[in-house]
């Protein structure tokens, strides 16, 4: 599964469990950015552990994080998931809103690079 | 009337004694028999009464076990609601505060880019937009406050050379070190020093009389002497130089500032005219009236 579009990149890699989000994620509401959940979910509905690789994500706008916001609470409530973000201190947002993430899901693993 | 024999009176009270026996035996007959309706009475009320206890003590059981279900349903509720709640609160959190540092992100996107406009990638100096914008910006403020504006334009002597003596690697090292010692020279904060063209450096002084641009001029000059950067082509001198063209004024509001920029280049052409390696002014006849 692949969404590609000038600004930015989703893809889930199956053999490694990943889902990558590269570029800048400024997609305007929760229904424009469902194509992206729909990936995050599916990827969730095949394993046992997901790791979302953040590392090259440079932008995320706020109805981006409240996607993942949402997407965390899910794993969570599934309760046999999981759940790893790679992010980096490089970006700024990263560095403060992964941490909160983790508010939500206590037992989510946290790799900055 | 004959007397009654004492058996007639025995008889007789016989009899009155049976009567009374009689009556008596009817009576408890009559209370026994009252006794007995009304115990079986009062059983058949105890066993109603019984029947709708326990029928109500039913009741009763399935009402409770109907409120323990419910009760427990409403704390399974309630809990999923606070949990709902707080996980509302948190990804509210979240979102405000990961919009607070999108906004310092974006603000210090837009320094390095607004730097990056203003900045000479190779000196890391001003580049000519920053210089042009800064005259313009020193042009109206010394305008108005009638105070003298300086500027210095200096060119390396036979940079040509030196480049195609030791390669354009080393002349971009030969400008940085340039750049350095020139920016070591310039102690206000209000001077700016530019990169104005390929070898061709521009220093703005704000508040600056002619005779201390000229000083400040001559202090450039010696200092790119003393660094002894070698140039074996140059015609000049063994080591690299630089000339210097000075022009002064208190600007005119409402006039160009690219008139400082032509006398100072004016200026420049005549130290290189008259052997290079000094700071000339152009002569005070051809000076823009102070």
């Amino acid at each position: 599964m692949e969404i590609k579009a000038e600004e930015y990149q989703v893809w889930h890699d199956r053999t490694n469990a990943t889902v990558h989000l590269q570029g800048f994620l400024r997609l305007k509401g929760i229904e424009e950015y469902q194509p992206i959940m729909d990936i995050l979910v599916s990827a969730v509905e095949t394993s046992s552990s997901l790791t979302m690789n953040l590392q090259e994500l440079e932008f995320l706008n706020s109805s981006g994080i409240s996607m993942l916001s949402m997407f965390v609470v899910k794993v969570r409530q599934r309760g046999n998931v999981q759940l790893t973000l790679h992010g980096t201190d490089k970006i700024l947002w990263q560095t403060k809103s992964l941490k909160n993430l983790q508010r939500l899901m206590p037992s989510l693993t946290l790799h900055f690079s | 009337m004959e007397p009654k024999t004492q058996t007639e009176i025995r008889e007789q009270q016989f009899l009155a004694e049976l009567e009374q026996l009689r009556q008596e035996n009817q009576r408890l007959r009559q209370i026994n028999q009252d006794l007995r309706i009304s115990l079986l009475t009062t059983a058949e009320h105890g066993d109603t009464i019984e029947a709708e206890l326990h029928e109500t003590n039913l009741k009763l059981k399935a009402e409770v076990v109907e409120r323990i279900r419910a009760e427990s349903t409403l704390q399974a509720l309630v809990e999923m609601i606070l949990q709902q709640k707080d996980d509302l609160e948190k990804i509210v959190q979240t979102i405000m505060e990961h919009g607070d540092v999108l906004d310092v992100q974006w603000e210090n996107k837009l320094l390095e880019v607004s730097h990056l406009a203003n900045c000479d990638s190779l000196t890391h100096i001003a580049n000519r937009r920053r210089f042009d914008e800064y005259l313009d910006q020193q042009w109206q403020q010394m305008g108005r406050s009638r105070l003298p504006l300086s500027m210095i334009l200096c060119d390396v002597d036979h940079f040509k050379r030196y480049n195609d003596t030791y390669g354009h690697l080393q002349g971009d090292r030969c400008l940085q070190k340039i750049t350095q010692a020139l920016s070591r020279q310039l102690n206000r904060t209000t001077d700016l020093l530019a990169r104005y063209g390929g070898e061709e450096f521009a220093v703005v002084l704000p508040q600056t009389a002619l005779a201390g641009a000229l000083q400040v001029a001559e202090k450039l000059r010696t200092t790119i002497r003393h660094l002894q950067i070698p140039h074996i082509q140059s015609e000049t001198d063994s080591v690299i130089t630089i000339s210097l063209g000075v022009a002064c004024v208190v600007p005119i509001l409402h006039t160009p500032s690219a008139v400082l920029v032509e006398q100072a280049d004016r200026a420049l052409y005549l130290a290189k005219q008259h052997g290079k390696d000094q700071v000339m002014v152009l002569p005070e006849a051809e000076r823009l009236s102070v």
